[in-house]
């Protein structure tokens, strides 16, 4: 064959090739549209407190982390607290509770102060302001987690990064139903907040774009964090969380009341180390509590992705203890799989259900996977919101313009009693 | 043709390469659709299908490349062209979506599309492929070295699934510092090549270093499917350079060391 026809047999082969590719290639959904709202968040200017968040880890009923931001560093920051309105006038709280002001990991220059609330009142509403040197945020308020049997909802989410638009839309979606649903207690974020987490002004944007979250009269959204893909390794996810299990470790069991259990795990570190010897621990400890959960960013049973370590190293632990539901973000669509165990559908299984929606751009499902087959698969920025009761758990999975897209009801699993 | 060890194990591992990363692209997307898709805005179906028709043409490729034995020349360096250029701009494309010390992408990756031009070159230069194969099994080696130096979570559950294999519980802590043992030895490894490939009279104890790179690079391919079982498999395919180039290496050497000596 001659040089030049073999190039021409080997150019047409790629090019059919490549076409085939592209006739056969799934569908796929176009881009979300825009939001035009302007931006509504603090302005970063001297110490005036901006990018607030309430953050909670092991043990909400008594504790509670109040973190902002100040474009100038102040001489002191503190929290102004009471467990009565006192409509921002500072003399009046009956307590105060110093910062530690600290640079975020950054060229930029942005300060951080954050303030650990200890020894809280369990199902206490808490009103405070946040103060760095004279300047004064507005009142808040937030709820600390009940202590007993009581029931409460809880929102869970991932995925926030990439798509600013979309993620502020989902910021008021969560504020409505915070606004309407006052027994919402926090959201479970599993991871992504941002595209990367070593960026501060990404951090920044998220900061201001969580705001949008406080509801009118003031009312804070307590988050739980779970460190995402891209966060690996990044210093900023621990100083805007305040180091939830530990500086880099990043796993902790969250308790809300006496019988609901919510283990955060951190699947950008070893999964089959100390982290598995963890969640054994943490499950074994918490057998009788009537509902258990875990939160974590890359999904055993994904909707578009490969497994994660996850799969390997803590399903026969789930399964082995007998979790309730695995909450799992990282696919960008929504999802509940069937209940699983042995990697086969068993209703005494394990349910995943996510799989990452508060504001990134959403794909395609592969709604032919086998774990779907009596679950549910779509694709829809959304929000899971669990209603937790003494005899049920119910997920609603929620759109982004407030329509509900998928429920799931689970009853007390009898084993729980042994 | 006469046979040529060099270009019998790059055609093999270019065909192999290409064989994986089109059932990687086949079973789930990867770091061009990520980049097409979030980074540049494309429509997801589009983005899709640019990867998809990538996935066909690397089968092509991998069916093209054995043509080099029935004197098709042409036909084997566009495919190899082809598949290197696929392979970079896939490194390009995780290097700009991925958070985690991006810049040791290009570098891990390098003993994979540098395979394919290394085929390329040696069509025209053989010294020159060769310093290519040189360049890119260090540039892999350290990049690895580097992550292992880090303590990549990934790495430390392959030795703690790898231990557990054998039936020993392999402490988190003493996985920890194996792997810090282990990135140390990978930048030695990829300290010492470049010089072992320009020492003059290489004694044959200096080819311990290709031979253990091309040990560690296939057995750290094998990991993956090991790990994670068939998903696994297009991982482990995708590495198989990684092992692969220092192995090509050790053979040329092997049949030099004696003349040198
Ligand atoms: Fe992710």
């Amino acid at each position: 064959m001659s040089r030049n026809l073999q190039l021409l047999v080997a150019v047409l082969a790629l090019s059919m090739a490549a076409a085939l590719g592209v006739l056969t290639a799934p569908e796929g959904h176009g881009d979300q549209a825009a939001n035009p709202d302007p931006l509504p968040a603090t302005r970063l200017e001297g110490t005036t407190p901006a990018h607030w968040r309430l953050v909670w880890h092991e043990n909400p009923a008594n504790e509670a982390f109040i973190g902002w931001s100040t474009a100038e560093k102040p001489v002191a920051s503190a929290v102004y607290y009471d467990d009565l309105p006192r409509g921002g006038k500072i003399d009046e709280y009956r307590h105060r509770q110093s910062a530690v002001i600290s640079k975020y990991t950054s060229k930029e220059a942005l300060y951080c102060s954050t303030v650990e609330l200890l020894k809280l009142k369990a199902d206490t509403t808490y009103w405070f302001v946040m103060v760095s040197d004279e300047k004064a945020s507005r009142e808040f308020h937030f709820k600390t987690a009940p202590e007993g049997d009581t029931p409460f909802k809880l929102l869970y989410g991932g995925d926030s990064r990439s798509n600013r638009d979309s993620r502020r839309e989902m910021n008021r979606r969560l504020r409505a139903l915070l606004t309407d649903e006052p027994e919402i207690l926090a959201l479970a974020h599993g991871g992504d907040y941002v595209a990367d987490g070593d960026k501060l002004e990404q951090w920044t944007e998220w900061m201001s774009d969580h705001e949008l979250t406080v509801t009118a009269q003031g009312r804070m959204l307590p988050l739980i964090p779970a460190r995402g893909n891209h966060e690996t390794g990044s210093a900023l996810f621990d100083e805007v969380f305040h180091n939830p299990g530990g500086k880099g470790l990043n796993y902790y069991a969250t308790r809300i009341g006496s019988q609901f259990l919510l283990v955060n795990l951190n699947t950008e570190i070893s999964a089959g180390g100390d982290q598995a010897e963890f969640l054994e621990r943490v499950l074994k400890g918490h057998s009788t509590v009537r509902w258990q959960l875990a939160n974590y960013h890359r999904p055993a049973y994904p909707a578009v992705k490969k497994p994660g370590s996850a799969l390997k190293y803590w399903v026969p632990l789930f399964e082995k203890y007998d979790l309730d539901v695995a909450l799992e973000s990282d696919g960008h669509t929504y999802k509940r799989t069937c209940a699983i165990r042995d990697g086969k559908p068993d209703a005494t299984g394990v349910t995943y259900i996510g799989e990452g929606g508060l504001g990134v751009k959403q794909r395609t499902p592969d709604a032919e996977r086998w774990y779907f087959k009596g679950g549910k698969v779509g694709s829809s920025h959304h929000v899971q919101r669990l209603t937790v009761k003494a005899d049920s758990l119910v997920i609603d999975t929620i759109a982004d313009d407030g329509k509900l897209l998928d429920t799931w009801l689970a009853k007390p699993r009898a084993t729980r009693n042994d | 043709m006469p046979r040529d060890v060099v270009r019998d194990l790059l055609v093999f591992t270019v065909a192999l390469t290409c064989i994986g990363t089109a059932w990687s692209l086949l079973t789930a997307s990867g770091p061009v659709f990520t980049l097409l898709w979030i980074n540049f805005g494309w429509h997801e179906g589009s983005a899709l299908a640019a990867e998809r028709a990538a996935a066909f043409v690397m089968f092509v490729c991998a069916a093209l490349l054995p043509a080099v034995y029935a004197r098709q020349t042409v036909a084997c360096v566009v495919a190899a062209v082809v598949a290197g250029c696929w392979l970079a701009l896939a490194a390009v494309a995780a290097a700009l979506t991925e958070s985690w010390q991006p810049w040791l992408i290009m570098p891990a990756q390098a003993a994979r599309f540098g395979a394919c031009f290394a085929l390329v070159l040696l069509a025209v230069n053989r010294w020159a492929a060769l310093a290519l194969i040189v360049l890119c099994s260090s540039a892999t080696f350290a990049a690895h070295g580097v992550e292992a130096l880090l303590g990549r979570g990934l790495f430390i559950d392959f030795l703690i699934g790898g231990a557990l294999r054998v039936g020993w519980q392999l402490p988190q802590a003493t996985a920890a510092m194996m792997l810090f043992a282990i990135g140390v030895a990978d930048l030695a490894c990829a300290a010492a090549l470049p010089a072992i490939a320009r020492w003059r009279h290489r004694p044959r104890v200096a080819l311990l270093v290709p031979g253990w790179m091309a040990l560690w690079g296939l057995l750290t391919a094998l990991v993956r499917t090991l790990e994670f079982g068939a998903p696994g498999g297009p991982e482990t395919l995708i590495r198989v350079a990684n092992g692969a180039l220092p192995l090509t290496l050790l053979l040329v050497w092997m049949r030099r060391a004696p003349e040198s000596q």
